[in-house]
């Protein structure tokens, strides 16, 4: 009985968490006729799929994908570089004021986003690097969340691997390389999950700092068939489906990946 | 040939001393035993060994080459860690293998150097298993090929058995000893376990609060304790004492506690109060003796079989008897005489704790 209450809960949550999507997606197969219509149509006559040809064509919404997918992708490189060098430094080297250097770099994620984002703009500027890859990923590829979260798991390998490696003659980017990273997939991989998925949805800053159609993501495109004129609202959620597709086939991919990350260490190796 | 030698070595963590500065040197070949409780500084002591930790103060030497700042790594020594902090990722093999991969020997030595090693700790069928599919023996075994296949000067080990169940405990304890005579290694060997330290040392070394109590072999130890701590931590039950306090009657040292006289024979100089130390195995029931009595209530018989493990109360004080199973053991409640037997008796002082004397129970 208390099975059946627990899937109850599961499904109705489910439900809850996935409707948008749902509604999205009969949406942007159904006529512009049908989504006027009240009370709304919940299964379209027949699939029409000129709202995706018309989305497509108002914006150039495979070349913001490809753009979103470099982006995301280098962001998320440097992400798993740099934060697995610096929670490696702090979690596994001895050097001094490694606290307090430490807390600084944690209370960097107290600062609101949008405070930076104006001197940002003009360091960017300045390099010019407007309009340009660069400008969009180098700005993201170091976070203190990442390396928070890695140093976290860095810290529960035993200190005697770390030791025995040393006696045995192992330098520490070999331990690094050879030790740490392999033994860390499951935060990597978390990490590496987190980056793609944030940068993918970033919006102010591609569109502060992106002019040209041809260095703009994935979130302006959307902007873009929300705010056009003569674009309808099932034009507008084929956009949606479009965009939202590479990112739900990434986690499809990753989710055992992550399922994994998540639960590391509950069960006795 | 790999001596090792500590000169005034120390290590002070902030405020406290964890280990002070102390003088040893240790033979080629030696299997010497840090023992001690807990928290005593053996652990930091094997680690100013291995170069993982820094000491405070003085130097170390291996083969007469100053050691002390040179890194982990070039000091060529192994070490088996007390969780054996094996590679997770690595299978029985390739933790074997790592040390001499990582000194570039060739591909050839590395196979036949670990096949020898696994052959010899029995690991062959298990090359290709990783850490997690092994028992806790198998891993503690993996620990020690990982050491031996790199053939170190010294071979360090902080409480090795000590993740083990009691039983494997034993006979990995004698696989040791016939380890340690096979590759006529030196072993510093690190334990809480004083049984661990009598049957296995060459030399024991016994710590407390850092301080080094007594160097020796583990029968002068027990033998000749220097102090009552000493005297207190080897042997099983431990030694048993009694407070009181001696002076010198014609050519006997008479020894009064609470209902307890004893006649003694021997070299003692002074007289006052002291403790009186007698190990529960030198220790049988009788009342033959006319001049000397230790008169109790036993409180709990303990028959383990090939002995009876007596506890009395005299006076306030408690006491051990360990006599044979032959022996008709007393019943608990019953009032008994016991009397040291030819052993020497041990006199500690009261104030300082010191063996003041080793003296015999007088005819
Ligand atoms: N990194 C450290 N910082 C501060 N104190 C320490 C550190 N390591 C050990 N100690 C202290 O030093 C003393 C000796 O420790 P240790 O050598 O580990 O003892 P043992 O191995 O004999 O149990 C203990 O009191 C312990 O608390
Ligand atoms: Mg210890």
């Amino acid at each position: 009985m208390k099975k059946y209450l627990h899937y109850l809960l599961l499904i109705v949550l489910a439900v809850i968490i996935l409707a948008p999507f749902l509604y999205a997606l009969v949406v942007s197969f159904e006529s512009a006729e049908e989504t006027l219509a009240f009370p709304p149509v919940l299964l379209p006559a027949h699939l029409a799929t000129d709202s995706y040809s018309k989305a497509l064509a108002t914006a150039p919404l495979l070349s913001f994908i490809v753009n979103s997918f470099v982006v995301s992708l280098l962001v998320t490189a440097g992400q798993i570089i740099t934060c697995s060098l610096a929670a490696y430094a702090f979690a596994f080297l001895k050097f001094p004021c490694k606290k307090i250097l430490f807390i600084l770099f944690l209370s960097t994620m107290m600062i609101p986003a949008e405070s930076i984002i104006i001197p940002n703009y003009f360091t960017v500027r300045s390099l010019d690097w407007l309009n340009s890859y660069q400008g969009l990923s180098i700005p993201f590829m170091a976070s203190a969340f990442g390396t928070f979260l890695l140093r976290q798991y860095f810290q529960t390998l035993p200190k005697e691997i770390y030791e025995a490696a040393r006696m045995d003659g192992c330098g520490r980017l070999r331990f690094f390389l050879t030790m740490v990273l392999p033994l860390s997939k499951p935060a990597l991989a978390t990490l590496a999950v987190y980056a793609f998925l944030t940068t993918y949805n970033q919006y102010m800053w591609p569109l502060l700092i992106t002019s040209s159609d041809n260095m703009r993501t994935v979130q302006i495109g959307l902007a873009m068939l929300q705010w056009d004129q003569g674009i309808s609202w099932n034009t507008t959620m084929a956009g949606i489906v479009i965009v939202s597709l590479p990112t739900i086939l990434l986690l499809i991919l990753g989710q055992k990946q992550l399922v994994k990350g998540l639960t590391a260490g509950s069960t006795k190796g | 040939m790999s001596t090792i030698e500590f000169k005034q070595i120390s290590k002070v963590y902030a405020d406290h001393t964890a280990v002070a500065p102390f003088d040893l040197t240790i033979a080629d070949g030696e299997f010497l035993v840090l023992v001690g409780p807990s928290g005593c500084g053996k652990t930091t002591t094997l680690r100013m060994l291995s170069g993982l930790e820094m000491p405070s103060s003085g130097q170390i030497f291996i083969d007469g080459k100053e050691i002390t700042h040179v890194e982990p790594k070039d000091r060529d020594i192994a070490m088996v860690f007390q969780n054996y902090a094996l590679y997770p990722h690595m299978t029985v093999y390739e933790n074997m293998a790592y040390a001499l991969k990582l000194r570039k020997v060739d591909k050839k030595t590395i196979q036949t150097t670990v096949n020898k090693t696994a052959a010899m700790l029995d690991l062959q069928k298990l090359l290709d298993r990783y850490p997690r599919q092994l028992s806790g023996g198998q891993q503690q075994r993996v620990a020690l090929g990982r050491a031996i296949v790199r053939k170190p000067k010294v071979f360090l080990m902080d409480e090795p058995l000590s993740n083990l169940d009691a039983k494997l405990r034993v006979q990995t304890r004698t696989e040791l000893i016939q380890l340690h005579n096979r590759l006529n290694a030196t072993i510093v060997y690190v334990t809480h376990d004083q049984i661990e330290a009598m049957t296995m040392g060459t030399r024991i070394v016994l710590m407390k609060d850092g301080i080094i109590q007594q160097i020796g072999t583990p029968m002068e130890l027990y033998r000749k304790p220097t102090n009552r701590f000493v005297a207190g931590f080897i042997g099983m039950p431990p030694m048993q004492f009694l407070s009181g306090s001696i002076k010198k009657e014609a050519d006997f040292i008479i020894f009064q506690g609470e209902n307890c006289r004893l006649k003694l024979r021997g070299e003692c100089q002074s007289s006052g109060d002291v403790y009186l130390g007698i190990r529960p195995e030198n220790l049988k029931l009788s009342s033959k003796n006319q001049s000397s009595i230790i008169k109790g209530t036993v409180t709990v018989i303990e028959n383990i079989g090939s002995e009876v493990i007596v506890h009395l109360t005299v006076g306030h004080e408690q006491l051990v008897a360990k006599i044979p199973a032959a022996t008709e053991p007393p019943l608990q409640g019953d009032s008994v005489t016991v009397l040291p037997d030819e052993a020497p008796i041990h006199i500690f002082d009261k104030a300082t704790e010191k063996t003041i004397a080793r003296l015999y129970i007088a005819p």
